[in-house]
């Protein structure tokens, strides 16, 4: 089959296609209802009080009485105890301990040389001979 | 454009639109009857606008296919999340009209059972060439895809209709 029988096999079936619509076009074409311009508003979008719109207010009222609740029941301030309140000078920072890290005295000193605690020496060191040069005659 | 030209221009559209509208909801008459209506109200209320930068046929289809497409969604979220949750049911699946179904010739039935068991991509986009005359690029412009992305859904649809028209024709025979 040469390339052109190719092309008129093709037109043909998509000519048939365009039969088959066509005539399908024509049956539904008689179902039809009829044009009405301006439309009548019991289309779906038209409705004052859609079922979305219905459930869309009963949420925001419901949002609104929550937070009504909420802001009546709960304190917007810490119940004040009556104590005075403590100096800024005095106070201390509740997370204070955590600073204290194991040998943090040891940083706190400076370390001096041949005191040295808690260490204790086993033996004396021999004391070394002092070296006499001899001097030849 | 004066409103009364608008109007007479979307009365010649009407069949068509209608065709259409049928196609976007799945042949189910009743749905394609609303979806018309809350067109041609977006229309009158401004909520659509035609602003002359394609055919008034191709703007109108777009608009029919996007309400179409607000209902669908409308229709699940209603289906999926209240029904559901509230009757324990499973949600009630639309099914086309039987009677437009039935009706018709010998033809066109075997054509409507072709093209419903094609992707709805494809089914739109056969319709939109073969039943209301489009070309390609205007019905790439109403389904808002790339032309490229409606050349392939036009070419592989058409060559998936051939096959089960003649699939069909073989049964018979």
């Amino acid at each position: 089959m040469t390339r052109n029988d190719q092309d008129n096999e093709r037109d043909f079936r998509e000519r048939e296609l365009r039969a088959r619509f066509a005539e399908l076009r024509r049956e539904e074409e008689l179902r039809v209802p009829q044009f009405a311009f301006p439309p009548s508003r019991w289309a779906g979008q038209g409705r004052p009080w859609g079922t979305g719109r219905l459930i869309a207010g009963a949420a925001c009222v419901a949002a609104l009485v929550a937070a009504a609740l909420l802001l009546r029941f709960v304190p917007s301030q810490p119940a004040r105890t009556g104590q005075p309140v403590a100096s800024l000078m005095e106070w201390k920072s509740p997370t204070d301990f955590l600073l204290e890290t194991p040998g943090r005295e040891l940083l706190r000193s400076v370390p001096a040389i041949g005191v040295w605690p808690g260490y204790t020496a086993v033996s004396k060191p021999k004391q070394k001979q002092p070296v006499t040069k001899q001097v030849r005659p | 454009m004066r409103q009364t030209d608008f109007q007479g221009e979307l009365e010649g559209l009407h069949a068509a639109s209608f065709g259409w509208a049928l196609w976007c909801c799945e042949q189910r008459r009743e749905e394609a009857e609303e979806v018309l209506q809350t067109a041609y109200l977006k229309v009158m209320e401004g909520a659509a606008r035609f602003d002359g930068r394609s055919s008034l046929r191709t703007w109108f289809f777009g608009v029919i296919r996007r309400t179409a497409g607000e209902r669908r969604r409308r229709r699940w979220v209603r289906d999926q999340l209240l029904v559901r949750w509230f009757t324990r049911e499973p949600a009630s699946v639309p099914v086309p009209d039987p009677e437009a179904q039935a009706s018709g010739s010998q033809s066109s039935r075997e054509l409507r059972k072709a093209l419903a068991a094609l992707p709805a991509r494809q089914q739109q986009v056969l319709h939109l060439v073969f039943y209301q005359d489009l070309t390609v690029e205007e019905a790439s412009r109403v389904l808002n895809v790339s032309l490229g992305t409606a050349r392939t859904h036009f070419a592989r649809g058409k060559a998936q209709l051939r096959n089960l028209l003649a699939r069909h024709h073989e049964e018979i025979a």
